[in-house]
C-alpha cells in the first residue's frame, strides 16, 4: 500500500511541477512551502549550482539588492518579471544585449 | 542542439496543455513540424504527461477528493494520509522500512513513465519536496533567495527595463496594462 501511495505521490509531484512559467513563491521559509512550490526551489538550485562562479557572486550582489527594496518596488519587479517572461528568447536577448552595452560589459 | 531546441523543450509541456498564447503555439507547432529531435521529445513528454494524469485520477479517486478539485487540497490529503504517522513511539521504527518502500515505488514509477536511465535527479527532487528526503541544508537555509530566483536572474534588467525595453512592442511594457 505504501508503495502504491508513494507512486501516486509522485505522480501528482510531477504533475504539478511540469510546464509553465516560472512563479515566484509567496512563502519565504521551506517549511511554509507547499510540495510544488519546494520541487520549484529544487530545481532553482540545481540551476543555481550549474551556474559558474562569477555568475554566482553576481546573483549573490542581486539578491542583497534585492532584500534592500521596499516592498512595493518588489511588487514593480514582479509585475515586470511576469512580463519578461512572456517575451521570446530574441527579445530576452535583445534586452540583455542593451545592459551589456549600457553597462559596458563584455 | 540549438538554442530554439532548447527553448522548444522548456515550452513543450505548456503546448501540449494548449497553455501556451496563440503565437508562441504556432512557433513550436512550426519548429516541431521540421525538428525530429523536438518531436521525439514532445511524443515523451506526452506519454509522460499521460501517466501522471492516470496517476492524478487513481490518488484522487482513492483520496475521495474530486478530479476537478484544487490540486492543493489533494497535496493536504495526500500529505496527512501518507506521511501521518499515527503509530505509537515503539511502532515507528518500522519508518525505515517504509522510505525504502517508498523508494522502490518511486522507482518503478519512474521506470514505467519512460524515465529510468534519462534523468535521476527528478527521483530525489522529488521525494525531497513530498519530505521523505532531507533537502540539502542550503536550500533550507536560502529558502528566500530560491523562492525569488527568478527575479534575482534578471533584476539587472528588470531594474533598467523602462530604458532598455524603448522600442520593443507595446504589450510587452508592463506599466501598459499587462501587469
Amino acid at each position: 500500500m505504501g508503495i502504491v501511495r508513494s507512486i501516486i505521490a509522485t505522480g501528482v509531484v510531477f504533475t504539478v511541477s511540469a510546464g509553465g512559467l516560472a512563479r515566484l513563491c509567496p512563502a519565504q521559509s521551506w517549511r511554509e512551502l507547499s510540495p510544488r512550490e519546494r520541487y520549484e526551489v529544487l530545481r532553482r538550485y540545481e540551476r543555481y549550482k550549474q551556474e559558474p562562479e562569477q555568475r554566482r557572486e553576481r546573483l549573490e550582489e542581486n539578491y542583497q539588492r534585492w532584500q534592500q527594496l521596499p516592498p512595493e518596488e518588489k511588487e514593480k519587479l514582479r509585475r515586470r518579471l511576469e512580463s519578461w517572461q512572456e517575451l521570446p528568447p530574441d527579445k530576452r536577448e535583445e534586452l540583455r544585449r542593451r545592459f551589456q552595452d549600457r553597462q559596458g560589459q563584455p | 542542439m540549438r538554442v530554439f531546441c532548447r527553448w522548444v523543450e522548456r515550452e513543450v509541456t505548456a503546448f501540449l496543455d494548449q497553455e501556451l498564447p496563440s503565437w508562441r503555439w504556432r512557433l513550436v507547432s512550426h519548429h516541431l513540424e521540421r525538428c525530429e529531435h523536438c518531436r521525439f521529445v514532445a511524443a515523451e513528454t506526452a506519454r509522460v504527461i499521460e501517466a501522471q494524469r492516470i496517476a492524478f485520477c487513481d490518488a484522487a479517486e482513492e483520496f475521495s477528493v474530486p478530479v476537478s478539485t484544487n490540486l492543493d487540497s489533494l497535496w493536504k490529503k495526500l500529505e496527512d494520509e501518507v506521511f501521518a504517522d499515527p503509530l505509537p513511539l515503539g511502532l515507528r521504527l518500522g519508518w525505515p522500512i517504509k522510505r525504502i518502500g517508498y523508494a522502490i515505488g518511486v522507482a518503478l514509477f519512474l521506470v514505467a513513465a519512460g524515465y529510468a536511465g534519462r534523468d535521476f535527479d527528478v527521483v530525489e527532487r522529488a521525494l525531497m519536496a513530498i519530505g521523505v528526503v532531507d533537502p540539502p541544508p542550503e536550500v533550507v537555509q536560502s529558502a528566500e533567495f530560491f523562492c525569488n530566483y527568478p527575479v534575482i536572474e534578471e533584476l539587472d534588467v528588470l531594474e533598467h527595463w523602462d530604458r532598455l525595453s524603448q522600442g520593443l512592442p507595446v504589450s510587452a511594457t508592463p506599466e501598459n496594462g499587462h501587469s
